[in-house]
C-alpha cells in the first residue's frame, strides 16, 4: 500500500478532502503538519545513524513515504520578546526553523517525486519575476511594473488609456485602480513602498485548475463589475467553454513554471478577444470550488497523484 | 563592456573587486539593494529591469555579493532602534512594539520580493557570480551536507534535531568514541560552538531545531575555487574558540594536496558554483580532509591581504571573459521545470531509478 505525505495544517479542510480521497483508494496518507514546529514536533535527520532516517514525531519517518503533496509551510512570525536581542533572537530561530523544513523537502526531492517542488513553491512569492519569465517564453500575460519609482509609473499609466490596476507586492492583498483617489491616498509612501501595476483587462475573469498540465476544472467568475477584485464581491461560478488554444496555453504556462498543480486566473479581454493569465496559486482553495462546480478536484489530485506512482514516479509525461 | 557588482559600496569585497574591474579598463558599476526602497528605486517590467533609471541588461555580466535582505540581526541592531526601545516600561508598551515589529517584518517581506525577483530576472539573462536560487545552499545547511555526502564528499557525521533524547544520544555516541561534537548555527546570529552537556540542559533545541556535528580535531584551511580551479588555499589560525572566525589571528597559506584539491573541485561542481569559499578540516588523527562549509559569497579582501594572492583580481579576470561572451547566446530564461529534470538527471540514483 502506497504512502503520501501532505504538508499541510492538520485543520486545512482542503488537506483533509485530500486525505479522504486518499485512503478512499486504499492508500494511507500521512498529514506532515510543521505549524507547532518545533515546539510540539519532533524532527529528525539523523545522517549519522543512517542514511535514511529522517522522522517527524516518531511516528512518520519519511523514507516510508513514497510521494509527497506541499501544500503549505507553516510561516509563524516571531513571538513577542522582552527586550530587543531576544526579538532579534526569535527572528533568527523563526528562520532556522524554516530552513528545516525547507531542507527536508529538498532532502526528499532527491528521492521522490514531490509536488509541487519546493523552488516552484517559493518562486510563486516572486510574482513580479514569474511575469517577466513566461513573457520570456511568449505566454500572454498583462504588462506588470513592479516599482517605487514615480517616474516609472507615471510613464506606465500612460500606456494605457483603458486603464491600470495595482496591488501591493505581497500575496491575497487587495486590487484596486491606479486612480486619482489611489495616488492621492499613497503620494507620501510611493517612493518607500513598491507597488505591482498592471495593465488592466475589461472583460471576463475566468479561473481554471491545471493538475499535471492538463486544465481540469475552468469557470467563469461572476461578480459584481463594480468592484475591481472579484474576490471582494463573488456570486458565482458558471462553466466557460474552453477553446483548445488556452489550454495549450495554460499547459505551456504551468510547464515553464514547474507548478504540477496549481490554480490560474485568467483575464478574458472582450474586446481584443484575446486571453491573460494572472495569477498561479500552487496552494489554491478548491473546497468551494469543487461543490460550486461539482468538481472533484480533490479526488482528482489524488488520482493523479497515484498515476504518477504507477508512472515511475515520473511527474511530468511527455519529455 | 559593463560590469556590475551588486552589494554595499561600503563593503570592503565590494570596493576592491570594483577597483580590480576599473584598473582593468572596465567601467564597474555598483547597485545595494539593501537601500530600496528608501534610496534605491527599482522596476521590473515584462522585459526591462531597472536601478535608478539604469537598465540592468546593459550590464554584461555581474557579481552578486549581497541581495540585499534586511532582516533583523545583531549586525542591524540600531535599525530596530526606532522601533524598539532597548527594554520595556509596560506590558502595553511591549505589545505595541511587537506589533510595530511585525509590521515591519511583512513590509521587508514584500520588498524582498521585488528585489529577489530583480536578481532572478537579471541571471536569467546574463551571468552572474552566483546566481540566486529560491532555497539558498548556504542557508539549506542540513540539506547541503546531505547533498555533499551524497554525492561522495566527506563531511562529519550530524543530526538535525529538535528532539532533545535523539541529540543527547548523538553526542554521547561521539564521546564514547573519545569525539567532540559541535552545535552549528542555521541561521543568523549564533556561532558554531562546542556541545557540552550543560549547553544541552539550556535547550536551545526546544525553541529552534539544532543541527549537531561531529567535531574534526585538526586544522582548520580554507580556500577558494574560482571556475572549477583552487585558486587559494590557508590554514587558519586561532585559538580559543571552536569557530574561527571568533578568534583568528592570521593564516598560513597552504598547498593542498591533490585528495583535498579534488574534494574543494568536487564540491563547488555539484553545487554548481562558479565561486566560492570552501571551509575545510584536515583532521590530525587520519589525515583526511573534511568538508564544514561552502559559502557562495565569501569575504576575501583580508585573505588576500594576508596571503598576497590577488583573489579579486582573478574574479574581476573571469568577470571580464564572462562578459566577453556573446549577449546573444545568453538564455531569454531557464523553464523551471528543464532546471528541475536537469536537477534531476545529475543525480545518479534517479537516473537509474527513472531507467534514464
Amino acid at each position: 500500500m502506497p504512502t503520501i505525505g501532505i504538508i499541510g495544517f492538520k485543520t486545512d479542510p482542503h488537506v483533509q478532502l485530500l486525505v479522504k480521497e486518499i485512503e478512499r483508494q486504499r492508500a494511507r496518507a500521512v498529514i506532515v503538519d510543521f505549524y507547532n514546529f518545533p515546539r510540539f514536533n519532533l524532527l529528525s535527520i539523523d545522517e549519522a545513524a543512517s542514511y535514511d532516517d529522517i522522522h517527524i514525531d516518531e511516528t512518520v519517518r519519511f523514507p516510508s513515504i513514497d510521494l509527497l503533496f506541499l501544500r503549505n509551510f507553516a510561516y509563524p512570525f516571531p513571538a513577542n520578546a522582552s527586550n530587543r536581542l531576544r526579538f532579534i533572537e526569535h527572528s533568527a530561530g523563526v528562520r532556522n526553523n524554516l530552513v528545516l523544513q525547507y531542507s527536508v523537502v529538498r532532502m526528499l526531492e532527491d528521492r521522490i517525486p514531490v509536488i509541487n517542488n519546493l523552488d516552484s513553491t517559493l518562486l510563486h512569492r516572486l510574482k513580479s519575476y514569474q511575469h517577466f519569465l513566461l513573457n520570456a517564453h511568449g505566454i500572454s500575460v498583462p504588462q506588470t511594473l513592479s516599482t517605487n519609482n514615480v517616474e516609472e509609473i507615471e510613464a506606465f499609466l500612460g500606456k494605457f488609456p483603458q486603464g491600470v490596476i495595482v496591488k501591493p507586492g505581497t500575496s491575497g492583498a487587495e486590487v484596486v485602480m491606479a486612480d486619482r483617489e489611489f495616488f492621492e491616498n499613497n503620494q507620501e509612501i510611493l517612493r518607500t513602498r513598491p507597488f505591482v501595476f498592471q495593465q488592466y483587462v475589461k472583460g471576463r475573469s475566468l479561473r481554471a485548475y491545471s493538475l499535471g498540465g492538463r486544465a481540469i476544472s475552468i469557470g467563469e467568475i461572476i461578480y459584481d463589475k463594480r468592484v475591481v477584485d472579484w474576490r471582494e464581491k463573488e456570486i458565482g461560478v458558471e462553466p466557460y467553454e474552453v477553446k483548445e488554444a488556452l489550454r495549450a496555453e495554460i499547459a505551456r504556462a504551468v510547464k515553464i513554471l514547474n507548478l504540477v498543480f496549481c490554480s490560474i486566473d485568467i483575464e478574458y479581454d472582450t474586446l481584443t478577444k484575446k486571453y491573460y493569465l494572472l495569477d498561479f496559486s500552487p496552494a489554491p482553495l478548491f473546497t468551494g470550488w469543487s461543490k460550486t462546480t461539482k468538481t472533484n478536484i480533490a479526488g482528482e489530485i489524488a488520482d493523479y497523484l497515484f498515476s504518477v506512482l504507477d508512472n515511475n514516479g515520473i511527474i511530468w509525461n511527455e519529455s | 563592456m559593463k560590469i556590475g557588482v551588486f552589494g554595499s559600496s561600503i563593503d570592503p569585497e565590494v570596493q576592491v573587486l570594483q577597483r580590480r574591474i576599473i584598473n582593468r579598463g572596465v567601467e564597474c558599476l555598483t547597485f545595494n539593494f539593501s537601500q530600496f526602497p528608501d534610496d534605491l528605486s527599482l522596476a521590473i517590467t515584462n522585459d526591462a529591469i531597472l536601478a535608478n533609471d539604469f537598465n540592468l541588461l546593459e550590464l554584461d555580466t555581474a557579481y552578486l555579493r549581497s541581495s540585499g535582505g534586511r532582516y533583523p540581526n545583531l549586525m542591524r541592531f540600531d535599525e530596530l532602534g526606532n522601533l524598539m526601545p532597548i527594554r520595556f516600561h509596560s506590558r502595553a508598551e511591549s505589545k505595541r512594539t511587537h506589533r510595530e515589529l511585525i509590521q515591519y517584518l511583512k513590509k521587508e517581506k514584500s520588498d524582498r520580493t521585488i528585489r529577489q525577483a530583480v536578481i532572478f530576472a537579471f541571471q536569467c539573462r546574463r551571468p552572474l557570480i552566483n546566481p540566486l536560487r529560491p532555497n539558498s545552499l548556504h542557508r539549506l545547511k542540513p540539506f547541503l551536507f546531505h547533498y555533499l555526502r551524497k554525492h561522495g564528499v566527506p563531511v562529519p557525521e550530524f543530526i538535525v534535531a529538535s528532539a532533545g533524547d535523539w541529540l543527547l544520544r548523538f553526542s554521547k555516541r561521539n564521546a564514547n568514541l573519545q569525539a567532540k561534537t559541535v552545535a552549528k548555527p542555521l541561521a543568523g546570529i549564533f556561532k558554531t560552538e562546542l556541545q557540552t552537556e550543560k549547553e544541552w540542559e539550556r535547550g536551545f533545541w526546544k525553541i529552534r531545531g539544532a543541527f549537531y556535528q561531529t567535531f574534526i580535531d585538526g586544522d582548520t584551511i580554507r580556500c577558494y575555487v574560482l571556475n572549477d580551479r583552487v585558486i587559494a588555499a590557508a590554514k587558519i589560525l586561532f585559538h580559543g574558540t571552536v569557530d574561527s572566525s571568533l578568534s583568528q589571528t592570521g593564516i598560513e597559506v597552504v598547498d593542498l594536496p591533490p585528495q583535498a584539491v579534488q574534494i574543494a573541485r568536487t564540491t563547488a561542481r555539484i553545487l554548481d558554483t562558479r565561486f566560492c569559499g570552501i571551509d575545510l578540516m584536515r583532521e590530525k588523527r587520519t589525515d583526511k580532509y573534511f568538508v564544514i562549509d561552502c559559502n557562495f559569497s565569501p569575504m576575501f579582501v583580508n585573505f588576500a591581504r594576508l596571503s598576497k594572492i590577488d583573489i579579486p583580481a582573478k574574479i574581476a579576470e573571469y568577470l571580464i571573459q564572462l562578459a566577453r561572451q556573446d549577449p546573444k547566446n545568453s538564455p531569454k530564461g531557464v523553464p523551471l521545470l528543464r532546471e528541475a529534470k536537469e536537477l534531476l538527471t545529475s543525480d545518479k540514483e534517479i537516473r537509474q531509478k527513472l531507467g534514464l
